[in-house]
């Protein structure tokens, strides 16, 4: 990952303010076999207390990891659960990196994230809805394919 | 160059975690 991503001005000035970064070898004895670390890079989003909320695997370009890194905290406050902050987390994704390739996911979160606080279907609706439009190729347009039936 | 002041110490990230109030990221990486 160091070769790629983490030397970008953005991608330092991001981490370095919003996440405390720890490196950990991917054979230590006592953490590789507690988060499954099978392949490198991972990278995980953890909380204080060491509970795993988000993991990513692979390279990323710089303009995939900072999404990679929204979607990761913001799945973090999904879980609290804080879903409106949650929200804040994914719609940052779309209003920054429109275009990558966590936004059909945010997309989608949003929405979830919405309707379970107001069991408002809409929500759904509006994921297929959004998707069509915004991402009409992605695979999470067939994901939220049965929402499309609610307007029935 | 910028560079990302990693932490080596895990249970150290975790504890600066919750003193700033943030999320940990860590990056494992192949030591090879």
């Amino acid at each position: 990952m160091n070769a790629v991503a983490f030397p970008d001005s953005e991608v330092v000035d991001f981490v370095s303010s919003k996440l405390i970064p720890v490196r950990v070898p991917a054979d230590d004895p006592k953490l590789a076999p507690r988060y499954k670390i099978k392949w490198t890079p991972t990278l995980l989003i953890l909380d204080a207390e060491g509970v795993e909320h988000y993991r990513s695997l692979g390279f990323y370009p710089p303009k995939d990891l900072i999404p990679s890194l929204l979607m990761g905290m913001g799945m973090a406050k999904y879980n609290l659960p804080d879903r409106p902050a949650a929200c804040r987390l994914f719609e940052q994704i779309l209003a920054q990196y429109p275009a990558a390739s966590l936004a059909p996911e945010a997309v989608y979160l949003i929405g979830v994230s919405r309707y379970i606080e107001t069991h408002d279907i809409n929500n759904l609706i509006g994921i297929y809805d959004r998707l069509a439009a915004e991402y009409p190729d992605s695979p999470w347009l067939t994901r939220a394919d049965p929402y499309r039936l609610l307007k029935m | 160059m910028p560079e990302i002041n990693w932490l080596t110490s895990f249970d150290a990230g975790l504890a600066q975690a919750k003193a700033d109030d943030k999320l940990v990221l860590v990056d494992f990486f192949n030591p090879g």
